[in-house]
């Protein structure tokens, strides 16, 4: 077995979270041949599996997808950047031109593309492993579940891990700021906690300490397959029904963040691309 | 015959199911959802629907389940881990 890992548009914490495996990592050191972060191999070679991480942001960085897709019996999109856009999404909020004159301050002798977009758009794609960065077990489960020919699937809501229970509230207002109740469902409490929406298998780690979920493992199976079923509706049904009252969302890309230049959230009711598209901010990046 | 099993452990009591279950099927017992009239189920899926835990599952429905899916996105689905 052979094993690769390329980076694109990231911050390298996938790659960091894959090192935090350890005894995981020992055990697949000498089957990974390619890793910038890691090997000092030059040219990635054939393999049984390459992990992408990042988005593909610029025409390089296709190229280098490309070649990955060539070079690689599975290829797995690795981390939220890869999968869904991620972090490295968000900067598409921006338009490019404005990102490369606030930022570099020059004309740059490569292209940016429109958007930063998952691989998904540009290659076939075997496996999806979101998380900003997947937990290190979730990387250890997958690695097994690779080398065994097993890959077990996480097809439940962060919900279904938190321990948290619902109270009906009547609340008027969300909060950011307060120290939240231990026991109780955040959003029963007025954070904008994305548990309900986002897939599962990190164990909620952040509810679980106190933070709400940013949603960065993406939609559960449920969210993509069902039209009328989206980040905005579903957060605002739940809130009025649990906490009893009628939110308003004045930053919708922020709930959007790690998906919305993804296609499977390209659905019927779903037009957050096009929206922030119209929208996009001129203005200091 | 349709069967109805609620996963304690992934419940979080918020008994969505119970307000939508359009035939009562699922009461509130003690803040907790109890499947107390299986065989009133018309196997509309709402509660399995509104479940944000997904802790609800069916067995024995005759129906596939009612949901719309684009076959694009079906596609990769199952390669989400
Ligand atoms: S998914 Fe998160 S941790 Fe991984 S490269 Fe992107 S921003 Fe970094
Ligand atoms: S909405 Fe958030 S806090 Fe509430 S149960 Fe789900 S994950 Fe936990
Ligand atoms: S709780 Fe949410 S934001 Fe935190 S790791 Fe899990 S999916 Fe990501
Ligand atoms: S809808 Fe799901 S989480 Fe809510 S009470 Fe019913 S089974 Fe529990
Ligand atoms: S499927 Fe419909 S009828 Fe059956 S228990 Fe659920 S809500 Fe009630």
């Amino acid at each position: 077995m052979k094993i690769g890992i390329v980076k694109l548009a990231s911050c390298s914490g996938c790659q960091i979270a894959l090192l935090d495996t350890h005894e995981k990592l020992l055990e697949i050191a000498d089957k990974v041949v390619y890793a910038p972060l890691i090997k000092d191999a030059r040219e990635l070679p054939d393999c049984d599996v390459v992990l992408v991480e990042g988005a593909v942001r610029t025409e390089h960085e296709l190229e280098v997808l490309k070649r990955a897709r060539e070079r690689a019996k599975k290829l797995v999109a690795f981390g939220s950047c890869s999968a869904l856009g991620g972090i490295s999404g968000m900067g598409s909020i921006y338009k490019p031109e404005k990102l490369i004159e606030d930022i570099y301050g020059r004309d740059l002798d490569y292209k940016l593309l429109d958007f930063a977009y998952p691989i998904d758009r540009f290659v076939e794609v075997d496996y999806y492993l979101p998380g900003c960065p997947p937990t290190p077990e979730l990387i250890s489960k997958f690695i097994d579940g690779i080398l065994n020919g097993r890959v077990e699937r996480h097809d439940y809501p962060v919900c279904a891990e938190c321990g948290r229970l619902v109270v009906h509230t009547k609340i008027d207002n969300i909060k950011k700021t307060e120290l939240p109740d231990p026991k109780v469902c955040l959003l029963s409490q007025g954070y904008v906690c994305l548990g309900s929406v986002t897939r599962g298998g990190c164990r909620a780690i952040c509810t679980k300490a106190g933070v709400p979920c940013r949603g960065c493992r993406g939609p559960t199976d449920k969210v993509m397959v069902m039209p009328c079923k989206d980040y905005l509706t579903e957060l605002h049904d739940r809130i009025e029904r649990i906490a009893g009252f009628d939110v308003k969302f004045n930053d919708v890309a922020s709930i959007y963040a790690f998906v919305f230049t993804s296609d499977m959230m390209d659905k019927l009711v779903s037009r957050i691309k096009e929206v922030i598209r119209k929208g996009r901010r001129g203005g200091r990046a | 015959m349709i069967r109805i099993e609620i996963d304690e452990d992934r419940c979080v009591g918020c008994l969505e199911c119970v307000d939508v279950c359009p035939t009562g099927v699922i009461i509130n017992k003690n803040n907790k959802p109890f499947v107390e009239n299986a065989e009133r189920c018309i196997g509309c899926l709402s509660c399995s629907y509104v479940c944000r835990a997904d802790a609800i599952k069916h067995e024995g429905i005759h129906v596939e389940e009612k949901i719309v899916k684009s076959v694009y996105i079906e596609e990769k689905i199952e390669r989400f881990v």
